[in-house]
């Protein structure tokens, strides 16, 4: 495994210009909630998965058959990066760079990393606010075809998506960070299916969000234990950073 | 101390940490898988005038919710509205029925002002603080 991280296509797919989206456990496990709804609910079929030594030596178990943690799932020329694991500090480096080495050869259209920002007042938000960041040209004309996102303009994003972000501006891949208003330590269906809503505006991801609001009290206790470990992994990266103001450029 | 010396120092105190925290998982699922009362997620903070806590409990009501505070401590027990099933461990289905935990307050406080509050099954409670100490003048 070179890097220690390896990216496994176990079915092959005829993408052409595909649209990519990445949901790495984070914040309120926004990002995790979204895709892992969005696959269910439009049966995408796992045609890969990312190995690492970096993830703790595990597999999934469900209705008796074995799944990989770290999915690559595909239908209609999109592809959907969805996780139980959060990525542990040492690992985001080298994963991030396989990852987007992978997605920079598919030749995407977007990628959009999902996820949940924190908003300390969360419990008296009703609708939750998405904020987006493009990484260039590309995902801005991307984001302005998108209805409800508000431009993210000042503030610190930290961990996997930062670097993702990042790291396709280095390969010249157009990406694009939508991030909902969410809980910091708490799983948030809600800020998902508001991630969910803005996405509906691709034909390929339109989605019926009702059942993940139905369902967001058993969800919320359901990835309690998910959340743990999100968050251990959250705190070592220095998460809390996002909720400080920028000082160099003013 | 020697960089090697001080690296693996750094490497043993991870593993050490690691070890406690995968403890108090297993010991948070056992518990729980055998009494069928859940331990909720929260978050504590303060600010100069009070300690806030914060506890996700979905599903309860102000009125299922038993709260008890110390200068210290705070225990929360909170029955569910709806009964929670979970798949557990090997698939087999259980049943969950109330809330229950203990939290460490940072700050010593003053538990007969405490004020809570549920929403959306997130109960919040704030904790004045122990006004202690005496006042110093600044010349």
């Amino acid at each position: 495994m070179s890097e220690r991280v390896e990216i496994i296509e176990s079915k092959s797919t005829s993408s052409e210009k595909p649209m990519i989206l990445e949901g790495f456990p984070d914040t309120g496990l926004v990002g995790m909630i979204a895709t892992s709804h969005l696959v269910n609910s439009l049966e995408f079929e796992q045609v890969g998965h990312i190995e690492s030594a970096y993830f703790p030596p595990m597999i999934t178990v469900h209705e008796g058959e074995m799944y990989e943690p770290v999915g690559i799932f595909y239908r209609d020329n999109v592809y959907v990066v969805t996780s139980e694991l959060p990525i542990p500090i040492q690992g985001v480096y080298p994963i991030i760079h396989a990852l987007v080495n992978w997605m920079k050869g598919k030749a995407p259209t977007v990628i959009f990393s999902l996820g949940g920002i924190p908003e300390p007042d969360r419990i008296k938000v009703d609708d939750p606010t998405v904020f987006a960041l493009p990484n260039g040209k590309e995902a801005a004309e991307v984001l302005k075809a998108l209805k409800g996102p508000e431009l993210l303009k000042e503030g610190f994003l930290v961990g996997p998506k930062a670097m993702l972000l990042k790291e396709c501006k280095k390969l010249g891949a157009p990406a694009l960070g939508l991030f909902s208003q969410a809980y910091y330590k708490y799983p948030d269906p809600g800020a998902a299916a508001k991630i969910l809503k803005v996405l509906s505006a691709f034909e390929s991801t339109k989605v019926d969000v009702s059942p993940l609001i139905e369902s967001a009290e058993q969800l919320r206790v359901q990835y309690r234990d998910i959340m743990r470990r999100t968050e251990e992994e959250m705190s070592q990266m220095e998460k809390s950073r996002e909720l400080e103001v920028p000082g160099l450029l003013v | 101390m020697r960089e090697d010396d001080f690296l693996s120092e750094v490497n043993r105190m991870e593993k050490r940490m690691k070890k406690v925290s995968e403890e108090v998982a297993r010991r948070i699922k056992e518990f729980e898988y055998s009494s069928g009362i859940l331990e909720p997620l929260y978050e504590v903070s303060e600010t100069p005038e009070e300690v806030v806590v914060s506890i996700d409990m979905p599903g309860v009501s102000k009125e299922d919710v038993v709260l008890h505070a110390t200068e210290s401590r705070l225990y929360v027990d909170a029955e569910c509205k709806r009964n929670i099933c979970l798949k557990g461990m090997r698939g087999r289905e259980k049943i969950y029925t109330r809330y229950r935990k203990a939290i460490s307050l940072p700050s010593p406080v003053d538990p007969d002002r405490a004020k809570a509050n549920v929403r959306k099954g997130v109960l919040e409670i704030r904790l004045p603080k122990r006004k202690g100490g005496v006042k110093i003048e600044v010349d």
